[in-house]
């Protein structure tokens, strides 16, 4: 279906108008702007044209905002050069897109924008990203409409995510959900060091 | 439920071990304005909680106490090792050690056991939240005090992240207390218990 040239729809998210969809679900037979109603009077009480202009200038206006934030999210994404794996991708727009490229992702897939220089360097860049993480849950808690909000903790938590696996490959686990001991003989968890040890190390 | 995570919310490398300062700043442990009040404190009062915007937040910010009480146990477990009797005793440290060695135990700088008379859990919001706030700004002006004793900036620097959560946290209380007087009548904000003489309101789980 080739609705772009009909509506001068913007190129960003090429996706059908959503209300479009929505009421195509609704009439199964497609909606022709261009040709105007086919059939629909029977089934709408109001005067087809009217609805036809409403309903139109409803999408326009969808899909400028949609596009707003499609335009907002990939800023965010353009960011953060990691793939973006399992769970719900955060713009709806974006099902139908491809991936972000990621020239770095080629060589370095999960650990992109990590330094993997020294355990070190890499616990504080899990400390920072960790942190604006839980700073975001807090703040969302008391404002769960703020966008940038939602923006800012999806991209800290993605790192952290990749972080925690990255730490756990080359250092041993933090935590549960990081543990994956098939390949090592002994208990990680246990034996790296404790927190409170600090750079001396504790009495082990 | 919680888990565990094998690192501190902020690091803690002290390398001058100090006990008199560890004396004091175990107050923020087990004392009256201690980290192990404000978890107990947050995550009692949750479960009277009169919307999720309550919810979330005492469990949240009580869960970071947890967090923040690791840390203070660090310090001061940091400050005191690998000393010996003999300086422990010339630090003044000799009435915790002689019944604790340099074990880790909730008390208060003066020597009184972490209790729950610390706390409140009301089961009445308004108050509840009051009291958080309160909470908070007791935790912080106990930090401007330690920091006011503090030389080492090895230990004074995980205490300012400490003291600036603090003022984080009660930011999000007020938050929550107005969500809280948002649903109630606005003449009188006292008419009844919320949480107890009426009906709560929070929506069903959604499928």
């Amino acid at each position: 279906m080739n609705r772009g040239n009909s509506m001068n729809m913007p190129q960003g998210c090429g996706r059908p108008c959503g209300r479009m969809a929505a009421e195509e679900r609704m009439m199964a037979q497609p909606m022709n702007h261009r040709t105007g109603c086919t059939g629909r009077e029977a089934v709408t009480e109001m005067p087809c044209q009217a609805r036809e202009t409403a309903s139109q200038r409803t999408c326009q206006m969808r899909e400028a905002a949609s596009q707003r934030a499609c335009q907002m999210r990939e800023a965010v994404s353009q960011k953060s050069c990691q793939k973006k794996e399992a769970g719900p991708m955060p713009c709806p727009e974006k099902e139908t897109r491809t991936p972000m490229p990621c020239p770095e992702r080629e060589t370095c897939p999960r650990e992109c924008n990590i330094p993997t220089r020294s355990r070190e360097q890499l616990l504080k860049f899990l400390d920072e990203e960790s942190f604006a993480v839980y700073e975001a849950l807090l703040f969302l808690d008391t404002h769960p409409d703020d966008a940038d909000a939602h923006a800012f903790f999806r991209e800290h938590h993605s790192r952290r995510i990749a972080a925690l696996d990255a730490y756990a490959r080359l250092y041993g686990p933090l935590t549960i959900d990081a543990m994956d001991d098939s390949a090592s003989c002994s208990w990680e968890w246990m034996q790296q060091p404790w927190p409170w040890e600090g750079m001396e190390g504790g009495a082990c | 439920m919680w888990n565990y995570e094998k690192r501190l919310e902020y690091p803690v490398n002290i390398t001058t071990p100090n006990a008199k300062l560890a004396q004091i700043i175990m107050s923020q442990y087990g004392g009256p304005d201690g980290e192990i009040g404000a978890s107990m404190r947050y995550l009692s009062q949750r479960y009277t909680a009169p919307n999720r915007t309550v919810s979330a937040v005492l469990t949240d910010v009580g869960t970071e106490e947890l967090a923040h009480l690791e840390i203070v146990s660090t310090i001061v477990h940091q400050l005191t090792r690998g000393l010996s009797a003999e300086e422990l005793e010339k630090a003044g440290f000799a009435p915790y050690y002689v019944d604790h060695t340099v074990g880790i135990w909730p008390q208060s700088a003066g020597g009184y056991p972490f209790s729950s008379s610390e706390l409140q859990s009301t089961g009445d919001p308004t108050a509840d939240l009051f009291e958080d706030l309160a909470a908070e700004q007791k935790a912080r002006l106990t930090y401007d005090n330690i920091l006011r004793l503090v030389k080492d900036p090895a230990v004074a620097d995980p205490i300012r992240f400490l003291r600036a959560r603090e003022i984080v946290h009660f930011q999000r209380f007020g938050e929550a207390l107005r969500s809280v007087q948002e649903e109630l009548d606005a003449k009188n904000f006292y008419a009844f218990n919320p949480s107890f003489d009426a009906p709560v309101s929070c929506p069903p789980a959604t499928v």
